[in-house]
């Protein structure tokens, strides 16, 4: 219910496209050089999904995958090796693919990566803070709504407008 | 028989031995002063290694956090698409199932919308049980990590 034949829903063809088929740890392996690799396509498909909502973003989340393929592409073929490595280490030495007991292969791929495609590890906490980005699209403009029957104020000699309060607000706020 | 001679048994000489009538207490080897200093150290020891494994786990949470967060935008893409792919399923199911029913729209209460001032156009996001509403109770069970035991 609440999804009728006039709801905007696009087309089951236009959302095709090929899914990403490895594993979690192969993911989380390559994910730091990945958020560098893909860093504009990404902001704008979550600036995009914030503001827009997902229907509005198909062609953002297909950008996304594609450049998700276009990494891991030339991780697998510049250095395979070392990526199944890091990626094993990860998956046996925790429980939760902890990244604290990996550093020794992490060092290998992050420098067998530096060295093919350029990209240096963020530093720590990047992720974690805020970023701007500025977007080529334009924001949205945000809509109120106002009902018709909203009741008037009233106004007139029996109804004199309130003073200012002595004591801050009225309402009881935490402000 | 005459050789045996009698006699008297005594006391020895000098008397016994006082008896003890006082309580005997247990030796006292753990004093305060012992117990509070081992309670200092140890207790000091501890905040020692609590200041060591704060930076150690605030290091491995940020970590593994911002490793999540950089994976974000590439898990939300796929799911949106087969969030939509889902909803467009429902809807032609909905329609399949109800179309004996007289006076029945799809996504109204028989002719009455469910919400009155938003768009028509509007996705509005269904809860779970409605997004799992035309699949088996256990896909849904499967979303909450659920599972059933044999």
């Amino acid at each position: 219910m609440g999804i009728t034949w006039k709801t905007d829903l696009p087309k089951a063809e236009e959302l095709e496209t090929p899914e990403i088929p490895f594993s979690g740890v192969i993911l989380r392996a390559g994910a730091f050089h990945l958020g560098k690799y893909c860093e504009n396509k990404n902001d704008e498909f979550m600036l995009c999904r914030q503001e827009l909502g997902p229907r509005h973003c198909i062609s953002e989340g297909k950008e996304v995958t594609n450049c998700t393929f276009e990494f891991f592409g030339k991780l697998k073929k510049l250095c395979y090796e070392h990526l199944d490595r890091y990626a094993n280490c990860l998956e046996k030495s925790s429980n939760d693919l902890n990244y604290m007991p990996c550093r020794k292969t992490q060092l290998a791929l992050d420098k067998c990566v530096f060295e093919n495609l350029g990209i240096e590890r963020p530093e720590f906490a990047y992720y974690t803070r805020p970023r701007i980005y500025n977007s080529v699209r334009p924001a949205p403009e945000t809509k109120v709504t106002v009902f018709d029957d909203v009741p008037i104020k009233p106004e007139g000699p029996d109804f004199p407008p309130k003073k200012e309060a002595i004591f801050n607000s009225r309402a009881y706020s935490f402000k | 028989m005459e050789s045996t001679t009698f006699r008297q048994d005594m006391p020895p000489v000098g008397g016994y031995r006082p008896l003890n009538f006082e309580r005997t207490y247990a030796k006292k080897f753990l004093t305060f002063g012992k117990c509070f200093s081992f309670l200092i150290t140890t207790s000091a020891l501890w905040h020692y290694y609590c200041r060591i494994q704060r930076r150690k786990l605030f290091v491995k949470e940020v970590e593994y956090r911002s490793g999540f967060i950089a994976l974000q935008p590439v898990l939300f893409a796929e799911r949106d698409r087969t969030w939509l792919k889902q909803l467009i399923k429902n809807r032609e199911e909905e329609a399949d199932l109800m179309k004996n029913v007289p006076n029945w729209k799809v996504g109204h209460y028989y002719s009455e919308p469910v919400f009155y001032t938003r768009p028509e156009e509007e996705i509005i996001e269904p809860n779970l049980s409605e997004y799992y509403i035309h699949t088996r109770y256990r896909f849904l069970l499967e979303y909450f990590h659920f599972e059933f035991t044999r």
